[in-house]
């Protein structure tokens, strides 16, 4: 369907060539030219690039005007991937297939009666990387994160990237307790990891904001979206580096914000004309 | 079938910290045992262990053991003799409200096994209207509401008794007013709880008693010896006395409504 607007293959190989000699010519080292040739004839390599080998993957900018046809067949594998629920950076979820999985488990959840977790993580100080060491060490940076989720994360568990470098974790069946437990588990190896890039050696922390349902009420993903945003706005608020939670969503249901409203203090204190009242209100 | 229940399921709550309902729940206990009862106190108040501290004991087991090959024995702790004892909690409630239902309901059977044994479950809940305490406010069959006459206790027991009443469709409530300088202080206090609650839930709440401030109460703390054995003419221990009596009829009155309810209602 989208293959009439691909170039040919001979245009492609033709661009693809003359790249790597270019590379070559640069002096850029052999991954370079194993880059080149694992795109050209690896039908594999997404699973590569999945399967933990991005060490030896180098970013490098695809000049428009020089390469057209690679750019556009760059941008088609960009857009089958994103069709297909994947972010092509990471290898984990992209926001469509997050929300496809999250439509699956709130409806698990309420089926079920099981609780649903949900996590969203934000790197703290991220846009200082970029600006220190340039977007290439931030997509490192990125992949670092990403490979530590996919590492620490139940088989049945979701990681997504859903923002630059915001990251969500959808964790089905598991209520706050247990999810905490993961989630602190990540959180220190994430402190403890020293990612490598180029002469920098990089410290990350996260915060985030989780927020559960306990499978008593029929999840709303919107609200469960929400309330784990605002905790994890919370968590930036209170310093970074930090988990906060929300109150767990079919508990805290229907709850108002605020509990007691005017009109019911105004009668706890006043308009009720007991004896002495007023002299007692003064004490505190 | 099983046997009728005669086992009266009381929670003990505050909408505020600070207003001494811990040592209240405690030394209501021993009132009821003075007046012959059996009682098992259940400390559901998370993180703080404050019965502990008041009783200057720290257990080695709690609740959750329970599930495991543990008998109920080893995990009580005899306040005095066998027929006042303690069941320590520890982080294990918490873990409660989240348990699966399985779960929940094995630890609720073993729990229901042992406090039928019993005739008072008393179960001393955190201070202020997190979730687990609303869950565990929810569950026995009786609520008492611990104030005092400060302002800021009766805008925090409101909001407990308000959430209580609005989300869990629990309709009832026994106030006790504790630290009132005097009687008058003590029934106005109740009253204007009592009318904001009628008035803005249409519910009716009932005045259990009046607990006069009384210094030997901090004295008793500092001790870590309970008040009604530290200073057992004071008026502060007369006054838990009165009220300890009117639970005692109120249990034999409340027969066999006690007969047909659960003990600890599972969480929904």
């Amino acid at each position: 369907m989208e293959n009439h607007n691909l170039p040919p293959d001979e245009t492609i190989l033709g661009e693809l060539e003359s790249l790597e000699s270019e590379l070559a010519l640069s002096a850029a080292g052999p991954q370079v030219s194993a880059l080149v040739r694992l795109i050209r004839s690896d039908p594999s390599w997404p699973e590569r690039l999945r399967g933990g080998k991005l060490d030896q993957w180098i970013v490098l900018p695809l000049r428009a005007d020089k390469f057209p046809a690679l750019v556009r067949l760059k941008e088609h594998i960009e857009r089958l991937t994103y069709l297909q629920g994947q972010d092509a950076l990471t290898g984990l979820a992209n926001r469509r297939g997050f929300d496809q999985t999250m439509a699956m488990e709130v409806e698990r959840s309420s089926r079920f009666k099981t609780p649903l977790t949900l996590c969203i993580m934000d790197l703290d100080n991220f846009k200082a990387v970029n600006d220190a060491h340039g977007h290439t060490c931030g997509d490192t940076v990125i992949k670092a994160m990403a490979s530590i989720l996919l590492d620490e994360m139940r088989m049945i568990d979701t990681a997504a990237r859903i923002g630059g470098e915001e990251f969500a974790l959808l964790l089905p069946g598991t209520g706050l307790t247990r999810a905490l437990i993961l989630l602190r588990r990540i959180q220190s190896i994430v402190g403890d990891t020293c990612i490598t890039c180029d002469t920098a050696r990089l410290r990350m922390t996260m915060s985030m904001g989780v927020a559960s349902y306990r499978g008593k009420l029929t999840p709303d993903p919107a609200k469960l979206l929400a309330a784990a945003d605002k905790a994890l706005y919370r968590a930036k608020r209170a310093g970074k580096n930090r988990i906060e939670a929300a109150p767990i969503l079919d508990l805290v249901h229907g709850e108002e914000p605020s509990l007691v409203h005017q009109n019911e203090k105004r009668f706890l204190f006043s308009s009720f004309s007991g004896p002495s009242s007023s002299a007692e209100q003064n004490k505190d | 079938m099983t046997e009728a229940n005669t086992t009266l399921s009381i929670a003990v709550a505050s909408g505020k910290g600070g207003v001494g309902k811990t040592n209240l729940a405690l030394n209501l206990c021993f009132a009821l045992h003075e007046l012959g009862g059996s009682l098992v106190l259940l400390d559901a108040d998370l993180g703080l262990a404050n019965l502990d501290v008041l009783l200057g004991l720290s257990p080695e087991k709690n609740l959750q053991d329970l599930l495991g090959d543990d008998s109920a024995q080893s995990v009580l702790l005899p306040l005095a003799g066998e027929r006042l004892v303690l069941l320590p909690s520890a982080s294990g409630v918490a873990e409660l409200v989240e348990m699966d239902e399985d779960v929940q309901s094995l630890l609720l059977g073993k729990l229901d096994a042992l406090f039928r044994q019993y005739d008072f479950l008393v179960l001393d809940l955190g201070a202020g209207i997190s979730p687990t305490v609303l869950s565990f406010a929810a569950m026995p069959q009786e609520r008492i509401v611990v104030i005092t006459p400060e302002p800021t206790s009766l805008t925090d027991s409101y909001a407990l008794i308000k959430v209580l009443c609005t989300q869990h469709q629990i309709k009832n409530f026994q106030i006790i007013v504790n630290m009132a300088e005097s009687d008058k202080e003590g029934k106005n206090a109740f009253n204007r709880l009592a009318q904001a609650c009628d008035h803005f839930l249409n519910l009716p709440i009932s005045l259990l008693g009046v607990v006069h401030r009384d210094p030997m109460v901090t004295e008793s703390v500092r001790h870590q010896v309970p008040l009604l054995k530290f200073a057992p003419t004071c008026q502060a221990a007369k006054d838990i006395r009165e009220i300890a009596k009117t639970i005692m009829d109120r249990r034999a009155r409340l027969k066999d409504l006690i007969a047909r309810t659960p003990i600890l209602k599972p969480l929904i």
